[in-house]
Parts: C-alpha cells; sequence; structure tokens
C-alpha cells in the first residue's frame, strides 16, 4: 500500500515529536540529579592532601567497593535491585587527622523503593552477624559490626530519594572512633542527606 | 638459485623480528625496586568488612620489605605471619595487609597503613 505525502508528512512530525518529548524528559531528569561527588563527602576533609584521598566513580566489578558483583554472599534482595544501581561514587582513604580509615559510598538507583529495599537489606544483613544498632538519626541509621581482628567496622546508612549514602568508619571499637563516626556523618554535604 | 635467495632473505627477515621482539621487551619490561603505589581497601568479607591490600606497579618478584618502624621482624605478630608470607593477589600486584595482629595492633595513624612504607622487587611490563 503506498502512503500519500500527508501521511508519511504526519508520520515524521509525529516522530520527530516523540524523540523531542523523549530528550526533553532525559534532559529535564538529568539536570534534576545532583552528580554524586557534590552528595559524598569532599575529600579535603579527610586528608590535608585530597590527592592521598581515593575519589571517583566506580564501576559494579570493582571488588573495593562493597555492592560489588566480586563480593562475595551479598544478600537477596528482590529482582537483584542491590547491584541494580545506575552509577557509583566512592570517596576513600586514611584520615591522618582522625586516626581512622574512611569509606563514603553513594549508590544511585532508579527509584526511592529501590534504595529502601537495599538499605534495609543492609542494616538487616550488618544486625544479624551480631551488628548493634548504635542510634538512628543523623539523617539515617547507624550500625557497628566488630570485624574480624577486633577492628570497629562503624556504617552510617542514608537513605534519601533515589540514592544510597554508605559511610563507614574502620578504627579501633572505642567512644573516642564513635565519636569521629559521628563528626563525620555530620560533615557529609549539607541538606543533602540530613533530613 | 632463486629459490635460494628467498630462503636466506626469509631468515634474514625472521632474525630481524626477533631482534625487534627481544629489544621491545627491554624496552618495555623490567625489574625494579620500588614502593607500594597505593594502599586501600583491596575487598569486601563479609560484605561489610573491608580487608586492605597495597598496590604496586607490577607483579612481586622478590624482597618484599617493610620499610616501617619495628622492619620486617615487626610483622611477624601479624595474623599471616611474616611479610615474606603475606598473600600476594591480583596477578602478584596487590600484598594483602592482615588486620589482625598488624593494622590494628598499634594506634592506627602509624605507618603500617601507609603505601611508601612496604617495599619489594617487582616485574614491571
Amino acid at each position: 500500500m503506498i502512503c500519500s505525502r500527508r501521511t508519511k508528512t504526519m508520520a515524521i512530525g509525529l516522530t520527530l515529536l516523540m524523540l523531542g518529548i523523549i530528550l526533553a524528559s532525559t534532559l529535564s531528569q538529568a539536570q534534576t540529579e545532583i552528580p554524586l561527588a557534590d552528595l559524598a563527602i569532599q575529600p579535603g576533609i579527610l586528608a590535608d592532601n585530597p590527592e592521598r584521598i581515593k575519589a571517583g566513580m566506580v564501576h559494579v566489578d570493582d571488588p573495593s567497593q562493597p555492592l560489588s558483583r566480586a563480593t562475595a554472599n551479598l544478600p537477596q534482595v528482590k529482582d537483584d535491585l542491590l547491584l541494580n544501581y545506575k552509577e557509583a561514587y566512592r570517596v576513600e582513604g586514611f584520615d591522618e587527622k582522625r586516626g581512622v580509615y574512611v569509606g563514603n559510598y553513594v549508590y544511585r538507583y532508579t527509584d526511592a523503593s529501590q534504595v529502601e529495599a537495599v538499605a534495609q537489606a543492609f542494616l538487616d544483613s550488618v544486625t544479624a552477624h551480631k551488628g548493634e544498632l548504635l542510634s538512628d538519626d543523623l539523617g539515617g541509621k547507624q550500625v557497628l559490626f566488630v570485624g574480624s581482628a577486633g577492628d570497629g567496622i562503624y556504617w552510617h546508612i542514608g537513605v534519601k530519594d533515589n540514592v544510597l549514602m554508605l559511610l563507614m568508619v574502620n578504627g579501633p571499637v572505642s567512644p573516642q572512633t564513635q565519636a569521629v563516626f559521628q563528626d563525620l556523618i555530620k560533615a557529609l554535604p549539607d541538606g543533602i542527606l540530613q533530613q | 638459485m632463486k629459490h635460494k635467495h628467498c630462503r636466506k632473505l626469509f631468515i634474514f627477515v625472521m632474525i630481524v623480528a626477533v631482534l625487534a621482539g627481544t629489544s621491545t621487551l627491554s624496552v618495555f619490561a623490567w625489574y625494579a625496586t620500588v614502593t607500594a603505589s597505593s594502599f586501600g581497601v583491596h575487598h569486601w568479607a563479609p560484605w561489610y568488612e573491608p580487608h586492605y591490600g597495597a598496590t604496586f606497579a607490577g607483579s612481586y618478584v622478590s624482597s618484599i620489605t617493610f620499610l616501617g618502624s619495628g622492619g620486617n621482624s615487626a610483622t611477624c605478630n601479624s595474623s599471616a605471619g611474616c611479610i615474606t608470607g603475606w598473600n600476594w593477589v591480583d596477578n602478584n600486584t596487590v600484598l594483602l595487609i592482615p588486620k589482625g595482629g598488624w593494622l590494628f595492633d598499634q594506634a592506627p595513624w602509624g605507618d603500617r597503613w601507609q603505601a611508601n612504607k612496604y617495599q619489594a622487587e617487582v616485574w614491571i611490563n
């Protein structure tokens, strides 16, 4: 069947209109999403020389970040949500001033319900393995897990919209380390994860 | 006669190719004594517990040395024994640093957390 010229013009017009809508929607979404680097702790807070701090986007296959495909025995979350994030950012290094090792991992998922499910799975997993719930203020939940060397692994698990914020402080189990941990949570960018 | 010339030319080309290959190897690969280029989390086990590693610019060959306080003998109280027996992973480019009896055996602001305190002879290519 041969289409008339008018039909062809309408088809092209409709296609262009749809492409325009898709493009506008994508651009609008991209513009409203804050870069993950702006949500993470700033390297200058951890070290006078920020070059000593690792900072940058990380891939799902990178074993040096916790939500990695390479990490064994990750908890099961429906539909493999845990690793199904859109992008991830990491700031990590030895905090010379405070004498602890700090890891800040920020993950952006498609929607808020995914983040809630992942955060809950994280929390359940730690508390099921003798993790101690310390508090649930400062815009998230804080847990302490005692590591294999008797070291303290302090976790802050925060959720804001479609972003999961994980902040880890590894140091001796002590009130001093816990105070450092709380100070670092407060040092996260203002207004982003503090609810 | 023509066939003989071809054979000679082929052998000449082969010799040049081998020499070029050897030369390339000698230019782009070498042994060096270096300190680790970075220190950080290597992996998670379980997924909420970090384990650390010192990353080198090449594959470990020999002479791993701790340049910090107490030298190699100080490492022997670690849960993995002395430093010469610690595990190398990722094609022998990362030295796993034990937490027990080492990283958390002293205040963590010590030199045990610094990449430039771990030195080894490595093969760089």
